[in-house]
């Protein structure tokens, strides 16, 4: 990692601001650079030009008008959120999923992780200046879409979960069309392999650029993929299996150095794995069973008390925190987003790097934006 | 009139104006050309609306950028900031001169033909930095000064590649050169120096995978950030111009110019030998360019002062020392 | 020994990469020229709502209850109605939706009673100001129809 070689005296330094408004922000996020020629002497990042306020939305309406909210938040992976959000006040209330639910949930949503991960590897070689595997990316992506798009009837912002089970049922095709997308993956990953991870300029860019040590990591919060590429195994799918995580066969992708390469090999081994559970998943899948459990009140009052519910989402570790004051509506309602801590370990790695980079550390730590605000 | 007619003046203006008209009909070209080729590699279709094959699709968008306000920001160089742009485009032109399309289709066949079309590329840089500098914005800036690191890193290797050439020829003439091609293409002959000479040409023309003087996802569009209308237009228009003259530089140094390959012409008039050879090349560029990431700067400096250059200036050793043997 | 290596496996990678490229060229292109050539909607597409024509009526049992007026987390749908005769149940005289805040969530069209709530398939939606995107449908639904 290149380091200026002395501190630049004061008047050397000038300010450059990286955002609101820059093809790579992917967003609104704004990011000022105080540079000493290309190299960056301190980065700060400013947040909330997206706020929505999304908790306060949450103390305002019942549970069930919160979910639309949760897809929007991390719009990349809106089912993992609905997902969770589901699990979270299921886990509150207490309320039975039928078992068919739950396998069509855990597919749809390991779906979804692909789909997010396929765009974060477009748009990542799109801020190296590779243009073209962009473009790959999203025609397998399109395929996940249109898989999604037939059960929950939306492309991006699903609303798909409900409590106690899904809002429609999958039919036949849906479970071809998941196949044969997945051997379609599979096939096309040596095409990636080829284009992307053996480039020789590819790996220049990334071996060694934005390394995030372990203890750093530990420090910032940093979880899902970034903290995996550390070489530290953890995913909550695996440390606290929630819905069927714990009857699947997987593995958790390591890396060991931490660079931005390693984030890049454990997201593609992610869908791999991803691939697999899906598999297992539709051999599992009962017939019958129903998809939603009916007794579920439309104004649901969890008693009085307080639900913390964390789940692996694209990104990293996401929980939601719901207090209840015995109202239909929640007195509080926090979300623990990754991407807001895995943010911030940027102003620690950007130090000392040049501008080229603070473009691919970005895009390699996969942040999205909306979801930092929220 | 009939001695103006003959003299060396008229010859100049005649070519002048097919130049100018050439290089405009070209960039056109190669713009929709550029855009049909990343469409088709990315499973896209491109242009198609305007015109067959969306051909006349680049007219239109010439007419739009025609028709725009050419904005100066309020901090910019108010006199130098306007003839960047000018400065940009004039002597890519001048290249045009000593090209041989021909045997004797040449406006001027100067003996000092190479070192000519050399020269003038290298004031590309100059009109780059002139640019950047005088719009006042730092993502300009920085662009610029990256332009200018790159192209004095580059033009080292990419003339010894083309001394090479030189040395076994003995003359910077381009008709000598192609015409000591007749058996053999140098590209055989020297083919480290073409590759050399290639990769270098690409940096020169900034790019992909060497734009970083205008690395999009970085700097927003680099040194040509805030310019608008057609002095936008003709920054495009020399960046398409120029590769053009590497691309028939090329040719005709490595590629046997206006011959066919050893000595068979099938036929073939000349100038569709060369533009043929010299378009294939375009593509090329084109194609490294959908299909590659970006280096970043220092790389970029190492690939030049620890690959390139030593390794231009060894084939440029063996080269002289096989001259001497034989 | 590795300065030799970089530059011909670094050199193979980038031939491999052209490879891959190359290939895509005389494939067939995988995207739709939208206004020629439309795709087919998913079974489950989710438009703006509408009122469900029944057969047997011949028109729509939207009863006014308002419990989509409640379940809606934006607040976009008003719904008024009235009672013909004391006994008679109650009906709708007005449905108004704006669409421009509706998140497509369904929850309207889950609570609804008498499942007279469907999602619409038309996607293809314009205006000249906000307010072209409030609709009454049930004016709508008889404009349809006439």
């Amino acid at each position: 990692m290149p380091k200026p070689i002395a501190p630049p005296a004061v008047d050397r330094v000038y300010t450059l601001n990286l955002g609101p408004q820059h093809p790579s922000t992917h967003g609104v996020l704004r990011v000022l650079l105080d540079l000493d020629g290309e190299f960056i002497v301190k980065a700060d990042p400013v947040l909330g030009y997206g706020h929505r306020g999304h908790e306060k939305m949450g103390e305002n309406r019942t549970y069930k008008q919160f979910m639309p909210n949760t897809s929007r938040m991390d719009y990349l992976s809106g089912l993992l959120f609905n997902h969770g959000f589901a699990l979270a006040v299921e886990k509150f209330a207490g309320i039975d999923v039928p078992l068919r639910a739950k396998y069509i949930r855990t597919i749809c949503a390991e779906l979804n992780r692909i789909s997010s991960h396929l765009l974060w590897f477009g748009t990542y070689v799109m801020d190296l200046g590779g243009f073209t595997p962009f473009l790959y990316a999203f025609d397998d992506r399109e395929n996940i879409l249109d898989i999604l798009d037939r059960v929950t009837g939306s492309r991006l912002t699903y609303s798909y979960c409900r409590f106690g089970g899904v809002c429609q049922d999958v039919d036949e095709t849906f479970l071809e069309m998941t196949k044969t997308f997945i051997d379609r993956l599979r096939s096309r990953f040596s095409d990636y392999h080829n284009l992307v991870t053996k480039n020789i300029i590819f790996i220049h860019r990334t071996r060694n650029v934005g390394v995030i040590h372990p203890e750093q990591a530990r420090q910032f919060g940093v979880t899902g993929p970034n903290l995996r590429a550390c070489g530290i195994p953890f995913d909550v799918r695996k440390m606290e299996p929630y819905e069927l995580y714990d009857q699947f066969d997987f593995e958790i992708p390591t890396g060991t150095n931490g660079d931005a390469l390693d984030r890049y090999n454990v997201r593609l081994e992610e869908m791999e794995q991803s691939c697999r559970i899906i598999e297992q998943a539709l051999a599992r899948m009962p017939k019958g069973g129903g998809y939603l459990n009916r007794s579920v009140s439309s104004r649901l009052t969890p008693p009085k008390g307080e639900v913390y519910f964390a789940f692996e989402s694209a990104r990293g570790l996401t929980a939601y925190y719901l207090v209840s004051d015995g109202s239909p509506h929640p007195y509080r309602c926090h979300i623990r987003v990754p991407s807001f801590s895995n943010l911030h370990v940027l102003v620690d790695v950007l130090r000392g790097t040049m501008v080229a980079d603070a473009i691919s550390i970005l895009g390699s730590i996969d942040v999205v934006i909306p979801e930092i605000d929220r | 009139m009939g001695s103006f007619m003959a003299s060396e003046w008229f010859r100049l203006i005649v070519g002048l104006v097919i130049v100018l008209a050439f290089s405009q009909l070209n960039a056109l070209f190669l713009v929709w050309l550029e855009r049909k080729v990343a469409g088709h590699i990315q499973l896209r279709i491109g242009p198609k609306e305007v015109g067959p094959f969306g051909l006349l699709q680049t007219i239109a968008d010439g007419i739009k950028l025609v028709g725009k306000e050419l904005i100066t920001p309020r901090s910019a160089d108010n006199k130098l900031f306007p003839v960047a742009p000018v400065l940009v485009f004039m002597p890519v032109l001048v290249g045009f001169l000593v090209l041989p399309f021909a045997p004797h289709l040449i406006i001027r066949d100067m003996n000092v033909g190479v070192l000519l079309i050399f020269a003038f590329s290298a004031f590309t840089v100059l009109a780059i930095l002139a640019g950047g500098w005088s719009s006042n914005n730092k993502y300009a800036l920085l662009g610029a000064i990256r332009s200018v690191a790159q192209n004095v890193a580059y033009e080292i290797p990419l003339l010894l590649a083309v001394l090479s050439v030189v040395l076994m020829v003995n003359s910077l003439q381009f008709s000598e050169i192609v015409k000591a091609q007749g058996r053999v293409w140098f590209v055989f002959v020297q083919p480290v120096a073409a590759l050399i000479y290639l990769i270098c040409a690409t940096a020169e023309t900034n790019r992909a995978p060497f734009d970083i003087p205008e690395a999009e996802s970085e700097l927003v569009a680099g040194f040509h950030t805030e310019f608008s209308g057609m002095r936008f237009g003709l920054f495009f228009l020399a960046e398409y111009t120029n590769m053009f003259i590497v691309s028939a530089v090329a040719t005709s140094l490595f590629f046997g110019g206006w011959q066919g390959p050893f000595g068979f012409d099938l036929g073939i008039p000349g100038i569709v030998w060369f533009l043929a050879k010299t378009y294939v090349l375009i593509f090329v560029i084109m194609w490294v360019r959908w299909t590659f990431p970006r280096l970043r700067f220092d790389q970029l400096m190492n690939l030049s002062w620890k690959f390139m250059i030593p390794l231009s200036l060894a084939n440029l050793i063996v080269t002289a020392i096989v001259l001497k043997l034989i | 020994m590795g300065y030799w290596k970089e530059i011909v496996e670094g050199g193979w990678s980038l031939v491999e990469g052209m490879r891959v490229t190359v290939r895509r060229l005389w494939r067939p292109v995988v995207t739709v020229q939208y206004p020629r050539k439309q795709l087919n909607l998913s079974p489950a597409y989710r438009g703006h709502i509408e009122l469900r024509l029944f057969a047997d009526t011949g028109t729509h049992k939207c009863i006014a209850c308002g419990a989509c007026q409640r379940a809606c987390p934006s607040h976009v749908i008003r719904v008024q109605g009235i009672k013909p005769h004391m006994k008679s149940p109650k009906k709708a005289t007005h449905y108004f939706i704006d669409f421009s805040r509706c998140s497509l969530c369904g929850l309207c069209v889950e609570t609804c009673p008498t499942q007279t709530l469907q999602y619409s398939r038309e996607y293809e939606l314009e205006g000249d100001s906000r307010w072209s995107s409030v609709v009454d449908l049930i004016a709508r639904q008889e404009q349809s129809r006439s």
